[in-house]
């Protein structure tokens, strides 16, 4: 397959896909467990709602299926638990203050941990050039033990056994 | 048989001192009969502990109520299977489990070390094999005794959580402890390695099989407690992000990014210190695991309470964690290489990414587990954390290693080309973009789930394609037959083939977790008998209610016919179960599974004239998670499978 074909044949799919996103889509419906993820169990204040099965925590989840099955939205639905316990009926972090830390803190290690990645290869391709220029350098002063076509052949098979690996 | 298990238990302990001082002495004095005396030691400790270990099986067979803990977890009425199984659904048979399961593990690395000719780095093996044991059964003795015997004898036991007596729960445990203990070896090793200054590839090998194997374990482990969670807790999920799942989840993590990692460095070595510093961190993760769920700081489900183990957890881990970091430092200017890579962009860099994904999202499981501890600390405010929050906080950074996952395989070991990258890339990317254009196409919206199956494609097509150029390579070899040459690469080399089996099973497992999450149908009804309920493509409909005992337990069986657009498709029996001696009913659940969804139906309430609550869904693909899930175990035994001295053409 010739480079032009291919080209082509990329650009295919992406056209399709074009005139699919122009379709009318589908809304998923709200389930119970996306609600309930977000909640505690009001008459077991340890234990998650989505996990209890308690007489009260069935009660919840009563609930939150019959709002769902009124329209209601899933913040609706918590602002509803919210009104009724409290704050502390919500299982998740508030998304403000020190608890924001909880969300920030992971990106920000992914973020610390590709830039010193990044850096090291960089650091580490850069030194294969000098090293590459080093052993050069000492073949030139030292008898040419190793000619040109011997390094093409050990290139050669090493890249037959990276294969192989 | 209380005494006879006590005494061995004891007598386990002080064999196990005994090679602590021997390998200790061993060391100091460069004395290769110190270090065998020492190894013997370890396996007479072994001996004991195996002794204890069946003493407590036995005084559960025999209903021994006077030891407190079969009083606790066992009764008269409770099938003679889950007598045996009650041996770890507590805290003091668990540890006595893991004790024992260290000893084999102990007892295995000595056996494979017999022939080793280098005593000095066996006998540090053996050091910290011997002084983790000996911390174990310093617990069981003086801490938490599994042979405590009350001040009388009860008539009857308390009997077993009923959620405990499910087959699942024979292998989810031990299987985990496997993994979690397992990881003990491999980090003997680093040690000895790091101390002795042989930081060659020997250690390397060893400490990756044995890393591997624990990973299997874990692997089973989790994906077994997870079905289990799905099939008897009856909430209709299969992990909630609960903090003893997460602490059997991070050490996962961290071990495999060790496998990839050790990979670059049996090949290139290179990454020595990094290596060192993985094995540490899966060891203590796994200790702190332990000691975040043992010490009562964290509230779950897997209700152990506070225990008074924390602080010696807490301690050991310490202890690791310094003493290794101790170690590294100073052994740094050994393990330094001078790394070189001969590209920016070669399979080793994206290694290097792989490994800071897998590490991003053990940390950020970890941040979440104790974050309740944090926050009180520091704002005196202890928020909690559920599964909603680790859902958003980790799910874009399993896509990133989902699509971490397709990429590496695509790029070359040392240097991959331009030419070469567009080759290996263009036809996986097409596929996966015709999997997003046919989702869109069926009207599906939801973002995770478009990028998800994408994904999923993207890494299928290049896995598929990778085994396609294996099979086809081989054909053009002159006198084999097509038929043959091909399975015969692929187990040759089974290594890489294994692994590309679990990032296949890992392919699965997104699909299976991303259609039953994202495209969940549920409904929930009071039915009569007759009336039908609704559920995606199903329909339920209510015909007969039985009650009636079995084993330990009465059964409440609503029967239910199961429709699709009016063809039968057969019969489930969802059940409420009283158990004897338990004060809860329990939900059992019906379940339909076929490879296009799960029927899931439970029965939260029966009311007057049993009338009955349904609650049913439908979980797409779920099926597809479990299979991928036994493929990546299977990829990974496959991998570990001893490979044969490899003769090199001349």
């Amino acid at each position: 397959m010739n480079t032009s074909v291919r080209n082509r044949l990329a650009f295919f799919p992406v056209l399709l896909l074009l005139l699919v996103l122009a379709l009318p889509g589908r809304a998923a419906a709200l389930t119970e467990a996306e609600v309930s993820n977000h909640l505690m169990c009001y008459a077991c204040p340890e234990d998650q709602l989505s996990v209890c099965n308690c007489g009260g925590a069935q009660e919840m989840k009563d609930t939150i299926h019959r709002m769902i099955g009124e329209g209601k939205s899933k913040q609706e639905i918590l602002d509803y638990f919210v009104a009724r316990y409290g704050e502390a009926i919500i299982s998740t972090p508030p998304q403000k203050g020190f608890a924001l830390t909880a969300y920030v803190a992971p990106y920000v290690g992914l973020c610390a941990g590709a830039i010193v990645a990044l850096f090291l290869v960089g650091r580490w391709a850069r030194r294969s050039g000098k090293v590459n220029e080093s052993e050069t350098a000492a073949a030139d002063d030292s008898p040419a033990i190793v000619d040109a076509a011997a390094r093409e052949r050990v290139a050669q098979e090493l890249a037959r056994l990276e294969k192989e690996e | 048989m209380v005494v006879f298990g006590n005494l061995s238990q004891f007598a386990a302990l002080a064999f196990s001192l005994l090679a602590l001082v021997f390998t200790l002495l061993g060391v100091m004095r460069n004395d290769a009969r110190l270090a065998r005396s020492g190894a013997r030691a370890l396996l007479t400790a072994g001996a004991f502990t195996t002794l204890a270990s069946i003493s407590l099986a036995g005084l559960f067979l025999t209903d021994n109520f006077q030891v407190e803990y079969v009083a606790s977890y066992s009764d008269r009425a409770l099938p003679i299977f889950y007598k045996l199984t009650a041996f770890w659904a507590g805290q003091k048979g668990s540890l006595l489990f893991w004790a024992w399961t260290l000893s084999f593990c102990a007892a295995l690395t000595v056996y494979s070390n017999r022939r080793d000719a280098d005593p000095r780095t066996t006998s540090y093996v053996y050091l910290v094999l011997a002084g983790t044991l000996s911390f174990f059964l310093f617990l069981l003795c003086a801490i938490t005794n599994p042979f405590e015997l009350l001040s009388f004898t009860p008539a009857d036991g308390q009997g077993l959580n009923p959620m405990l007596q499910n087959p699942g729960m024979v292998f989810h445990p031990p299987t985990l402890f496997l993994g979690y203990v397992g990881f003990t070896v491999p980090f003997a090793y680093a040690v000895a390695a790091m101390v002795t200054g042989r930081s060659d590839a020997g250690w390397i090998r060893k400490a990756r099989v044995w890393n591997v194997l624990s990973w299997i374990f874990l692997t089973i482990g989790i994906i077994l407690g997870g079905q289990w969670a799905y099939v008897e807790l009856g909430w209709g999920g299969f992990w909630a992000w609960d903090p003893v799942e997460n602490a059997s989840f991070i050490p996962w993590l961290a071990s495999t990014a060790f496998i990839h990692t050790a990979i670059i460095q049996e090949r290139r070595g290179i990454m020595k210190v990094w290596n060192m510093v993985l094995i540490l961190l899966t060891f203590t993760l796994c200790i702190f695991g332990t000691y975040l769920v043992r010490s009562g700081v964290l509230q779950s489900v897997h209700d152990f309470g506070a225990t008074g183990l924390g602080g010696y957890f807490l301690g050991f881990t310490i202890v690791t964690l310094l003493g290794g970091i101790y170690l590294i430092a100073e052994s740094y200017n050994d393990l330094k290489t001078p790394h070189v890579l001969e590209s920016y962009l070669s399979r080793e860099s994206t290694f290097l990414f792989n490994n800071v994904i897998l590490l991003a999202l053990a940390f950020a499981t970890l941040f979440g587990t104790i974050f309740p501890i944090i926050s009180e600390a520091f704002t005196g405010n202890k928020v909690t954390v559920g599964p909603a929050f680790f859902n958003m906080v980790n799910t874009p950074l399993f896509l990133l290693l989902l699509l971490i996952t397709g990429i590496c395989p695509l790029i070359g070991w040392r240097k991959a080309s331009a030419t070469n990258l567009r080759r290996n890339f263009l036809r996986p990317a097409i596929f996966g973009l015709v999997v997003l254009a046919l989702l869109l196409g069926f009207g599906i919206r939801h973002p995770y789930a478009l990028v998800a199956f994408s994904l999923c494609g993207f890494v299928a097509a290049t896995i598929v394609l990778e085994f396609v150029a294996a099979l086809r390579s081989r054909d053009k070899q002159p006198g084999e037959s097509s038929w043959s040459a091909g399975p015969k690469l692929l187990w040759r080399l089974r290594r890489r083939y294994g692994g590309h089996l679990v990032h296949f099973g890992l392919v699965l497992m997104v699909v299976g977790i991303t259609g039953s999450t994202a495209f969940k149908q549920e409904a929930q009804g009071t039915l009569k008998r007759g009336e039908t309920l609704q559920v995606g493509r199903y329909e339920l409909r209510y015909d007969d209610f039985n009650v009636y005992n079995k084993f330990n337990r009465t059964i409440y069986g609503a029967q239910l016919s199961v429709f699709n657009g009016g063809e039968p498709l057969g019969i489930l029996e969802t059940q409420r179960r009283v158990y004897v001696n338990a004060e809860q009913p329990t939900t059992e659940v019906a379940l339909r599974t076929t490879l296009r969804d799960d029927l899931y139906v439970t029965m939260p309430g029966i009311g007057r004239n049993q009338e009955i609550t349904l609650k049913a869904a439908v979980n797409p693909l779920l099926v597809w998670g479990w299979i991928g899930g036994a493929l990546m175990v299977v990829g990974g035994v496959v991998a570990i499978i001893p490979e044969r001295k490899r003769r090199i053409a001349s």
